[in-house]
């Protein structure tokens, strides 16, 4: 355990905290997290991530910063508009954290680079922080073949979800609820609906807080639990959910064995 | 030219002597390597053979200094001189004897290699035409020679934290890369008077960035206190112990620009009501004759803001010059009836300036069968991995064969092409990061091997309110780089635009596209070549690549000198030879003396020093220079044998590793002094345990002193105890009940001192 005096300072806060410490800290600074989609939920994430002191971080978003994203994508500024969000997030959390070495992926998340991609830095916790179905089954489907833990989240309007998986603890995953995306068209996607931009904030926060609980290997987690938030009539509810022994990628006779891409269709603008 | 002061001339001569100590083996060539560096010497890739780099300021040499170093260069150097990219000439592939032999003969026309490598000021850069130029504010020279002058006078300029690049323009066009250097002055008038912008903190190499504007306007004669201010702001606040994090630009990422800036202005005005260093230099009165203006279409010949004067520009390939054609020039020069100055670049080549129009279209023709009319023929590039060990690819290579793709090449596209700036990996020698087409190598990893790469940069700048660093616009094969410019070089002119960058902004997804198509990575089968770089029969690999030579420093040299006392105690341990504990003492006793200024082999000295140094002042317990006196009389045959002091040695060496390991970024030792831990454990009736170890926490408020205290602990065993002084009031009331609350065991508080307190804790 090596600090210098500027990082004794800015985790002073952090090393306080019995259940941090100075082991904690450094679980931390040695951790690797990839977050994939830099978005509602990814920004406000990967903030929180970053300011912790989590020592690496990948980033994976093929889009670039659009004005409309910096009403909830905390992430950017202005001034980025028109920047891929990876480079722009990237700048952000060097500007904030010189401690924490970004690593870019300047791709979308599709079948035949996810795995690699997991691999690259063979990460200690992945971020599902996209915005459409198809996206969601892919890494949840990929987190499951590469036995790696991950948070599924996802938010619309005045509402947001979240759930942990761990790997090798008989925990659902997304797929054991929700065994397929929806028909196209069924559900509207956030790019086609609205959504308070705090929503992100709020559940994408949830999800930095599972993945740092994770890492520094305390407390509870949302395994095994759905949480929902309305923000309407601000009620959080914690649901319990079961493993699914029929669950086609984490069941008892899977047929997802391999990621392949026409299982993940991209989605469809459909106006 | 400039006054070289004492001093330096006596470390120059001095160098023979080091040499030889070397070959005797009385010196290490660990100890050797950063005091070889520090003048100016590195090793290069092949064992045994040496680049010398000398300080040519700002690039202002005269012609018999330019004689000399032909001279020096047909002798020693294989008849080549290198021109640098920070207006200096080094000579390659020089023996280590041969180094002496160029640095003795250098002196002799007051050219020195002091500082030109490691942890110093380097060479003030300056605007070649300076002085001479059409867009000329005023010429910046004499203030660019007198800070040179002043950096050698002082030898903290020579120890700093890591390198400090100062530099000098005559125009916001910023022909000095002042906007881009830890220290950057812009000519500047106000009101009728003459001044400079001041910029800081920029630099290329990694995390690079452009300077950021200090000043708006300084008096000219004030740059020396700003000098000082960087420079103490660098001591101050670089980080020493980190030398890949140690520049200037590092200390503007950490404190943020307007700490920074608050930081620098203060320095800077503790530093006016300190010292006096005011420079006055009367403004030049042209003393030259106005002469006939000749017709000028040449892109070499630039002519002057004094009319009917001209300035030459010349170039070799990848700034190598061959002795005879610099002798021709040389010569040529010399047989003139007036004298024009002559002004090294930042571009690896020299400007002739002062040449009557005639007398430049002659040298013209001298010149022509090395130096190219065309810009890219005149493109920069850093020495790469045929010689440096830091580099990954042959970029030298990869210019020429740039140069040979344009060869034939119908004139109106080669001239489409500004100069590329090539480095051989991301250390920025090239400059890549300020050219309009920048590049720097690569290695890839693919399934069949290592592929040399290239990082294709656009747009990079320097200038007043233009600065920029290139921006990535993808990484492709080295061998694929030619060919791809010359696609580039097409599309630019069927887009009948002329800038460069502008041409780059407008044309993006053409580009981009191309530079898609160029990035593709073909297997080993299908495309062999890409698995070769540029003139290499072997396949791609980092063979002979080594750490950087360029921040040698003082670390290393401690580091040395414990291992060796290590070494020498386990010797002891299996032969029981009393020498080898004399041995072990020695070298512990001398680690640290580098620090205090202090290098010597002489045994008697450095106990002596120490014992100042180290055991006076408190750091080691008295009791030790019973050790030394015996040590001592052991080395004169006094005493037959050591053996009984085999624990007080092991105890030297572990409380010289201990201070090692508590040096700060100041490299100022941090430990606690042993003489302070005996007497607080003698009053407190504790143990003859003298391992103890007091970590001072005074004057650290709540709760960071709680936040020290667990970082302390966490570095200790379970059962251990250690000591913290804390201050009265809160943080005695505070930190032992925090630290009670964690499970730790209070053993004791001693509050005997005045304002604070010793807390021991033992570690649950």
């Amino acid at each position: 355990m090596d600090f210098n005096d500027q990082q004794i300072e800015r985790y002073s806060r952090h090393i306080i905290l019995s259940e941090v410490g100075v082991e904690g800290q450094q679980k931390l600074l040695d951790a690797k997290v990839l977050v994939i989609g830099t978005g509602g939920l990814g920004a406000p994430a990967t903030i929180f991530l970053a300011a912790a002191g989590v020592g690496t971080i990948g980033l994976v978003d093929a889009d670039k910063v659009d004005l409309s994203n910096l009403q909830r994508q905390i992430i950017h500024q202005t001034k980025d508009v028109g920047k891929l969000k990876v480079i722009s997030g990237k700048e952000t959390i060097n500007e904030m954290n010189p401690d924490v070495n970004v690593i870019t992926y300047d791709t979308f998340a599709n079948a035949s680079n996810i795995l690699d991609i997991i691999k690259d830095q063979d990460y200690d916790f992945i971020i599902d922080g996209t915005d459409n179905f198809s996206a969601k089954f892919l890494i949840n489907d990929a987190c499951v073949l590469a036995k790696k833990p991950f948070s599924h989240a996802g938010i619309i309007r005045f509402n947001g979800q979240l759930t942990t998986y761990i790997p090798d603890n008989n925990t659902p995953c997304y797929r054991c609820i929700f065994k397929e995306a929806p028909p196209e068209g069924a559900v509207p996607t956030c790019s086609q609906a609205g959504v308070l931009g705090v929503m992100g904030g709020v559940i994408g926060t949830l999800q930095a807080t599972e993945a740092i609980k994770y890492i520094l290997g305390i407390g509870e987690n949302l395994a095994g639990y759905l949480l929902t938030y309305d923000a309407i009539t601000m009620e959080f509810r914690k649901i319990k959910i079961k493993h699914n022994a029929k669950c086609s990628v984490c069941g008892n006779d899977p047929t997802i064995k391999e990621l392949i891409d026409t299982d993940y269709k991209p989605p469809v603008c459909g106006i | 030219m400039i006054k070289i002061p004492q001093q330096v001339i006596e470390e120059e001569k001095n160098y023979r002597t080091k040499v030889e100590d070397l070959k005797k083996g009385v010196i290490e060539a660990e100890r050797f390597k950063p005091y070889r560096v520090s003048m100016g010497i590195y090793e290069q890739r092949d064992n045994d053979t040496y680049m010398i780099r000398t300080r040519i300021p700002s690039g202002v040499i005269s012609l018999e200094q330019f004689k000399k170093i032909s001279e020096l260069a047909k002798k020693y150097s294989h008849g080549y001189v290198h021109f640098t990219t920070r207006q200096d000439i080094q000579f390659h592939k020089v023996t280590l004897d041969d180094t002496v032999n160029i640095m003795e003969g250098l002196l002799e026309t007051g050219i020195v290699t002091r500082g030109t490598g490691g942890n110093t000021a380097r060479n003030v850069g300056c605007s070649p035409l300076s002085g001479v130029s059409q867009d000329d504010v005023f010429d910046v020279t004499p203030y660019a020679l007198a800070t040179t002058e002043h950096a050698l006078k002082d030898p903290t300029m020579l120890n700093l934290p890591r390198k400090y690049k100062i530099a000098y323009s005559n125009s916001p066009e910023d022909t000095g890369n002042a906007t881009i250097a830890d220290l950057g002055f812009v000519a500047k008038i106000q009101n009728g008077e003459m001044g400079f912008e001041v910029y800081g903190a920029g630099g290329l190499g990694g995390s690079p960035n452009v300077s950021i504007k200090l000043e708006d306007f300084i008096p000219a004669s004030e740059v020396l206190y700003h000098v000082e201010a960087m420079k103490e702001l660098f001591e101050d606040e670089g980080d020493r112990t980190n030398k890949h994090k140690a520049r200037i630009r590092y200390i503007l990422q950490r404190l943020g620009e307007e700490a920074f800036r608050t930081r620098y202005q203060e320095t800077l005005q503790k530093i006016k009501i300190e010292r006096s260093i005011e420079v006055f230099f009367k403004e030049e009165i042209p003393t030259k004759p106005i002469s006939k203006p000749e017709e000028n279409s040449n892109p070499l010949v630039f002519e002057q803001k004094n009319k009917g004067y001209y300035a030459l520009y010349v170039h070799a390939e990848n700034g190598n010059l061959e002795v005879e054609n610099l002798d021709k020039v040389i010569n040529f020069i010399g047989g003139l009836d007036y004298e024009p100055s002559i002004r090294l670049t930042n571009t690896q080549g020299f400007f002739v300036r002062d040449l009557l129009g005639r007398d430049a279209k002659r040298l013209l023709d001298i010149i022509g069968n090395f130096t190219s009319t065309f810009d890219i023929d005149n493109s920069v590039a850093c020495a790469g991995a045929a010689t440096c060990k830091l580099g990954l690819c042959l970029s030298q290579n990869l210019l020429s064969a740039i140069k040979n793709r344009f060869s034939d090449v119908d004139e109106a596209i080669k001239q489409q092409l500004p100069r590329i700036f090539i480095s051989g990996c991301q250390n920025s020698c090239g400059q890549h990061q300020k050219g309009e087409i920048g590049l720097y190598g690569r290695a890839r990893r693919v399934e069949d091997g290592l592929v040399p790469m290239y990082v294709v940069l656009f747009g990079g700048a320097v200038g007043v309110d233009k600065a920029v660093l290139g921006t990535d616009y993808g990484t492709i094969p080295a061998k694929k780089i030619p060919e791809l410019l010359y696609r580039l070089a097409n599309l630019k002119k069927a887009s009948g635009l002329i800038d460069f960058t502008e041409f780059v902004e407008k044309e993006k997804v053409a580009i981009d596209k191309l530079i898609e198509g160029f990035s593709t990575i073909e297997s080993e089968i299908e495309n062999p070549n890409l698995y070769y770089d540029f003139g290499s029969e072997e396949k791609f690999s980092l063979k002979g690549r080594g750490p950087g030579e360029c921040s040698a420093g003082v670390l290393d040299v401690i580091k040395l000198d414990i291992s060796n006392a290590q070494a020498h105690i386990s010797e002891f341990e299996k032969t029981k030879a009393s020498i080898k504990l004399y041995d072990a003492s020695v070298s512990a006793a001398r680690a640290l003396l580098i620090l205090k200024g202090v290098d010597t082999t002489k045994d008697r000295l450095i106990f002596k020093e120490f014992v100042g140094h180290f055991v006076d002042t408190g750091y080691m317990k008295k009791d030790i220079k019973n050790l030394i006196e015996d040590l001592l009389d052991y080395k004169l045959g006094d005493i037959d044998s050591l053996e009984n002091h085999y624990e007080a040695v092991k105890h030297l060496i572990h409380r010289v590793s201990q201070m090692y390991e508590s040096l700060n970024p100041k490299l100022e030792i941090t430990l606690a002094k042993e003489q302070e831990i005996e007497a607080s454990q003698n009053t407190l009736g504790a143990s003859n345990d003298t391992s103890l170890n007091i970590v001072d926490l005074k004057g650290v408020k709540c709760p960071m002193n709680f936040v020290k205290a667990k970082i302390e602990i966490a570095k200790i065993s379970s059962n251990e105890t250690i000591g913290f002084y804390l201050d009265n009031g809160d943080p005695i009331v505070n930190v032992p009940k925090s630290l009670e609350a964690e499970g730790h065991e209070m053993i004791k508080t001693d509050d005997k001192y005045e304002g604070y307190n010793l807390l021991i804790v033992k570690k649950k």
